[in-house]
């Protein structure tokens, strides 16, 4: 049996989609058959994040209104053998699909995938109810931002409201120079208003821009810290112990303290 | 926009009033037009108080019906003045409320073992406990006491039906707004945090104003 996890945040621009993609290629990495599905009808994105644009021949609106299955509109990752994409329509809205309609695509795709990671669009309207509908649990999405906290915040009792009650969090884009100047919010100001298990910290690293572009996710870059960071993600969704990375730009003499251990 | 029906929200809760200045069967239009128009406004098992003493009965029960159709609940406010001021807000929180079986408005406490989160509301005629935190986006409004036992950040309303001796207490005391009876307080424009509400505190009214005092637990 599956996991059915919906990747949400509410507030658009925190990185939902880069997200998905990056624990989707962790995920496939660690020999896991993983699909993912992007709900985001009509502004989708996360077939460019994976660099699969061009193989697109079907889409989610075609297998939930029945005309093809699941299988056909899959498209296999060129590079991860093991991940699936389930991109959506660009033509159709939100309307086209409904929440019923994925819990059944996704009851149909239990049996044949470990992970099933479903891209929530931004919002709390239909788009949103319809991408939660078929999960078993939430990873929210947020940044240290004041609206960013405070949409998610949103979110997670929309998600209570939905009997959702297992939900994770992530915070993106980090920048930790912002955060020790006090210009950006803290991990502990996010848990004292969120109050849920954190399972990753992402700083903000231009690489994600640059694989953005490319296609290929910062996961797979070996030198990214956020990369790192994902990493870590999918390593706790695993089931691994594993502490939060030190997001701080180490100075010269913090690394000379560290060669030296003092 | 027409006269004959309009909705007035007051202390007692909403009001519709409907004046005779046209027939029937266009004020029953013009209710339904204006239900369809504020779809979704209106929470389910909204009470409303009818202030039409010139309808009918059978008038009045065609009304109702519209009303219940809409998920609505309409009362007459002639037939039940007497009755003194009957819950005119059910505590409608989409939260789990472990309200105790005391009818009586004075005594009644809702009691809330979360925490209550942005978008989400919490409405009582009675006084209200929330047992987690309230936070930015959140509000309480209570005809009563309001207690926080944890981090209030959300707005509260406390005396929501004129009660001035009505009390705002949590422990940590930084909400956007503090709301007495017909009496408001806001946050400094500075962002608030823990540290500047170290110790629990009460908000009251005290000579026509909201005032704030550390209490001791």
């Amino acid at each position: 049996m599956s996991d059915v996890i919906v990747v949400t945040s509410g507030k658009g621009g925190v990185g939902k989609t880069t997200t998905t993609a990056n624990l989707g290629v962790g995920l496939a990495k660690r020999g896991n058959k993983v699909a993912l599905i992007d709900t985001d009808t009509g502004l989708r994105n996360l077939d460019l994040l994976l660099g699969l644009e061009n193989r697109i021949m079907y889409d989610l609106v075609d297998v939930a209104t029945g005309r093809i299955s699941y299988k056909k509109a899959l498209v296999r990752h060129k590079k991860h053998e093991t991940l699936f994409l389930l991109p959506t329509s660009q033509i159709r809205d939100k309307t086209a699909v409904t929440g019923q309609q994925l819990i059944d695509i996704c009851n149909e795709m239990r049996g044949e995938f470990d992970y099933i990671l479903i891209d929530c669009p931004a919002g709390i309207e239909q788009g949103f109810k319809t991408a939660i509908a078929a999960a078993d649990y939430a990873i929210v999405v947020t940044m240290p931002e004041v609206a960013a906290v405070r949409d998610a915040d949103k979110i997670i009792g929309e998600l209570n409201r939905a009997d959702k009650d297992r939900i994770k969090l992530v915070v993106n884009r980090i920048r930790s120079h912002m955060v020790d100047s006090g210009d950006m919010l803290d991990m502990d100001d996010i848990n004292d208003i969120l109050a849920i298990d954190c399972i990753g910290q992402v700083p903000d690293d231009e690489m994600v821009v640059t694989s953005t572009n490319r296609g290929e996710p910062v996961i797979s870059n070996k030198k990214s810290l956020a990369g790192q960071a994902y990493n870590n993600i999918v390593g706790r969704i695993c089931g691994e112990q594993i502490p939060f990375l030190d997001l701080r730009k180490k100075t010269l003499f913090d690394k000379l303290k560290q060669i030296l251990h003092v | 926009m027409s006269e004959e029906v309009v909705f007035k929200g007051s202390r007692s809760g909403l009001k519709l009033i409907l004046t005779n200045t046209v027939d029937f069967p266009t004020i029953e239009n013009l209710i339904r037009q204006k239900l369809d128009s504020s779809f979704n406004f209106f929470q389910e098992g909204t009470v409303i108080q009818l202030e039409a003493g010139w309808l009918n009965k059978a008038q009045k029960q065609s009304v109702r019906g519209i009303f219940s159709s809409y998920g609505l609940i309409l009362q007459d406010g002639y037939e039940e003045k007497a009755e003194p001021l009957k819950v005119s807000l059910e505590s409608v929180d989409r939260t789990q409320a472990h309200e105790s079986e005391d009818k009586d408005r004075k005594l009644k406490t809702t009691v809330i073992n979360q925490t209550i989160r942005n978008g989400q509301e919490v409405i009582s005629d009675g006084s209200i406990i929330i047992n987690g935190n309230v936070n930015p986006g959140a509000s309480i409004i209570a005809g009563g006491n309001i207690e926080v036992r944890g981090a209030c950040r959300g707005i509260v309303h406390a005396g929501a039906f004129g009660d001035v001796n009505a009390t705002v207490t949590a422990e940590y005391l930084i909400p956007m707004q503090i709301r007495v009876a017909d009496l408001v307080a806001r946050a400094p424009d500075k962002r608030m945090s823990k540290a500047d509400a170290p110790y629990p505190e009460k908000a009251y009214v005290s000579k026509g104003k909201i005032v704030l005092e550390a209490i001791n637990r």
